[in-house]
């Protein structure tokens, strides 16, 4: 069912110890900064258009909520008018038009629904959804953005992989601002089949 | 406080640092100073989204901009001029500031426009976040357009850092001494 040119990434940014907000879902210590010399400068505009090219976001009900509470304090909705799809069972506030509550099968989801309508699919947080991609076999890419920070506890980047997943290194880069960023191609074991849900299948 | 603009890749920072250095005065990146207290701009972006980035951004350009240092150069981002208009509650006021001050110096590659853009194409798709070349031109037109209709001074800078740094000074040693 996939369209041929839809592409499933899954994009974060983490400690150097892996963890993606601390315990109690913060993100604080996203805003540390070095000082690399030899790395890239980007410019903000540059970013926010490269942005501007994804098609959706996918995300669950953490990093939902964590981006809620950034729009409560002021701060405006971070995925604008992008479709959103927000993998949870509650009952949850609606940010926008644009965002859209999902309960069942995430790959139904992926292959029935986004791949056919959507090129660029990002999928943003959290540990949890990113580990049942991963599982699941539905990634294609990976970007894992490694932020000069340790915070010795919280919740991790990949949850409950159980088995697994070769990479392909495409590129890696590091910034002046001391983040290091890593694009993987997700290596693919078996020829795709749609039938293969059980989730302790690999 | 000398305020260097300009659409990206002009050359803002290089010299900007250049001209500080002649003035022995500071010299403020504003996206560089923006990372020292947000962290890095792309995670900023994509976890909270460009108005939020935005906001942000004036605030902290306020708070380099109250400090009572005169002859500090900065240079500001790229996007600076072209937020919307009701991004930060105080960024109507300061942009307008900017916009027309005689210590404000518009940096562009150069001002006609057809050389302009095929320069600041050639810079920008050597960069990480590279668009295509259509998307690329597209972005700059537009900057370009909001850029040279700014008030304040315009200098070219398709041309050696040192030779833009002394037309600088010069204009610069005008003003004081016209007064």
């Amino acid at each position: 069912m996939a369209s041929a040119d839809s592409r499933v990434t899954i994009h974060m940014a983490a400690s150097l110890d892996g963890f993606i907000a601390r315990k109690d879902g913060s993100v604080d210590w996203l805003e540390t900064a070095d000082h690399f010399e030899g790395g890239e400068v980007m410019a903000p505009e540059d970013v926010a258009a490269f942005l501007q090219t994804i098609d959706c976001y996918v995300m669950g009900a953490r990093t939902y909520e964590t981006a809620l509470a950034f729009e409560a304090k002021g701060l405006g909705w971070p995925y604008g008018d992008k479709p959103t799809f927000v993998l949870t069972h509650r009952e949850l506030r609606k940010a926008s038009s644009a965002v859209e509550f999902y309960s069942g099968d995430l790959q139904h989801l992926v292959d029935e629904r986004l791949r056919p309508a959507f090129g660029s699919i990002w999928f943003v947080g959290g540990g949890a959804v990113a580990g049942e991609c991963l599982r699941r076999g539905l990634a294609d890419e990976l970007r894992y953005s490694i932020l000069p920070v340790l915070i010795g506890d919280g919740i991790t980047f990949f949850d409950k992989l159980d088995r697994d997943v070769a990479l392909h290194l495409l590129e890696a880069k590091a910034y002046q601002s001391g983040m290091l960023a890593l694009r993987y191609e997700v290596k693919r074991p078996v020829a795709q089949s749609s039938e293969t849900d059980s989730s302790s299948d690999a | 406080m000398i305020r260097l603009v300009g659409p990206g890749g002009a050359g803002e920072t290089t010299v900007g640092a250049a001209l500080a250095e002649r003035l022995a005065a500071p010299f403020f990146d504003l996206d560089a100073e923006f990372t020292a207290r947000h962290g890095d701009i792309s995670a900023y972006l994509a976890t909270h989204g460009y108005d939020a980035y935005a906001e942000r951004n004036v605030s902290v350009y306020s708070a380099l901009a109250g400090v009572p240092e005169r002859s500090a150069v900065i240079a500001l981002s790229s996007g600076f001029m072209t937020y919307r208009h009701d991004v930060h509650p105080g960024y109507v006021r300061c942009r307008e500031d900017i916009a027309s001050s005689e210590l404000t110096f518009v940096l562009l590659p150069s001002l006609d426009l057809e050389t302009c853009v095929a320069e600041t194409v050639r810079r920008q798709l050597r960069r990480p976040f590279a668009r295509t070349t259509e998307r690329e031109e597209h972005v700059i037109r537009d900057r370009f357009v909001i850029y040279s209709g700014l008030p304040a001074r315009k200098v070219e800078t398709m041309r050696p850092v040192d030779a833009v740094v002394a037309d600088l000074l010069s204009i610069l040693l005008l003003k004081r001494s016209d007064r």
